[in-house]
């Protein structure tokens, strides 16, 4: 499985840097001669030059089924013609498009791109969570922003602090996944123990952390009412 | 709700400027989106449609031409990639009955494969434009040749002629 990755920046300098970390097999396509050689040689990856949304250049790259395309320039048609030449002409089964422009999430979708990532979608939800929730440490939107991935340090004065998992009600549509205590991780089960300083790894439907935050900070309101 | 008579051209090139103009005068409604204003100026006096500045591949600027009104759509910009983006929302996601887009690039029309968008390829226009001109060329010259020949013919008669 080789994965290709098409585009240039720091993002995608920071992509190959870790996917090489990895040890996968990597060709990195990008129409700049120079930057081509300079990438290949710092990350000691396979550089292909050219329009990576041209047709030979994919066939150069010697793009299979079972590969991954992670198109990154910063052009959305760039990026959408890439994946859909992919696609169609190599049948590639995973692709992935970083687009610039938040709305394009939805338009690429629907012209059957597998994946699409915007880096200013997910920071601006992460900056709108982090700093109007004051309790969420961060935030993480998956599965196109209907769930999360909460996390959460537990204080002194929080309601759910020193109580059994068994005795807390937080949602219907939530889970404790984790408790991160110092260094150790720990799987929680009913009778795990919630301590101050305890970072605690939350899943949920998107429209429940309000909810959360307030049966863990002020306590749950009582089943009857809910 | 959708008009036969309500044309988007995407990209104001000689090509966009001069569909639209001509559309306009045969009286339909027409759009152009550009994202450089000064292009507007290829489009003839009496163009009568509006004009939009923006990104033609941003799909906020094809609602704001009203896009879902649309009975016809032309990707015209300069560029294959941008024009494949815009023919594509415009035919899936806006159900356009008329997609009409320029490409260059042979090799990408795979991409439209299953979408029933038409293509105009400027690079297979000119080389048949320029078979149509050698054969011609090649016409002229056979008859030029044919000519000579008979006008040799005739001279070498008349010399013979002369002769006798």
């Amino acid at each position: 499985m080789k994965v290709v990755v098409i585009g240039g920046g720091k993002a995608t300098e920071y992509l190959l840097k870790s996917l090489n970390e990895k040890k996968h097999n990597i060709v990195f396509i990008n129409n700049d001669y120079d930057y081509c050689k300079n990438i290949s040689k710092k990350y000691n990856v396979q550089a292909l030059c050219g329009d990576g949304s041209k047709e030979y250049i994919l066939e150069e790259a010697d793009i299979n089924k079972e590969d991954i395309v992670i198109a990154m320039t910063n052009k959305d048609s760039d990026n959408l013609v890439i994946c859909q030449l992919a696609k169609k002409i190599y049948e590639v089964g995973r692709t992935f498009a970083i687009v610039s422009n938040p709305k394009n999430v939805d338009v690429f979708k629907k012209l059957g791109v597998d994946r699409v990532i915007s880096s200013a979608y997910i920071v601006a939800e992460l900056i709108e969570q982090v700093t109007t929730i004051n309790e969420i440490h961060n935030c993480i939107p998956i599965e196109d922003g209907n769930i999360k991935i909460l996390e959460l340090l537990i204080k002194e004065s929080y309601y759910i602090n020193g109580k059994l998992l068994k005795d807390i009600y937080l949602s219907d549509e939530a889970i404790i996944g984790f408790i991160v205590r110092g260094s150790k991780s720990i799987i929680p089960n009913g009778n795990t123990r919630i301590n101050i300083n305890d970072k605690l790894i939350i899943l949920s439907s998107s429209n429940e952390s309000e909810k959360i935050i307030s049966n863990i900070v002020e306590g749950k309101k009582s089943e009857e009412e809910i | 709700m959708k008009s036969k008579n309500y044309i988007i051209v995407a990209g104001c090139s000689r090509f966009g400027a001069n569909i639209a103009s001509m559309l306009s005068k045969e009286g339909k409604d027409v759009i152009i989106i550009d994202k450089d204003k000064d292009s507007f100026r290829k489009l003839s006096n009496d163009f009568t449609g509006f004009k939009i500045e923006g990104n033609a591949a941003d799909i906020e600027v094809l609602i704001e031409g009203r896009i879902e009104y649309a009975g016809t759509v032309v990707a015209a910009t300069g560029d294959d990639n941008v024009n494949i983006m815009i023919s594509e929302i415009a035919k899936i996601i806006f159900n356009v009955e008329k997609v009409v887009s320029r490409l260059y690039d042979f090799d990408k029309e795979i991409v439209y494969k299953d979408f029933d968008i038409s293509t105009i390829y400027p690079a297979k226009l000119t080389v048949n434009e320029f078979e149509k001109l050698i054969e011609k060329d090649d016409d002229n010259y056979e008859k030029e040749k044919k000519g000579k020949f008979i006008k040799e013919i005739l001279n070498s008669r008349l010399k013979w002629g002369e002769v006798r």
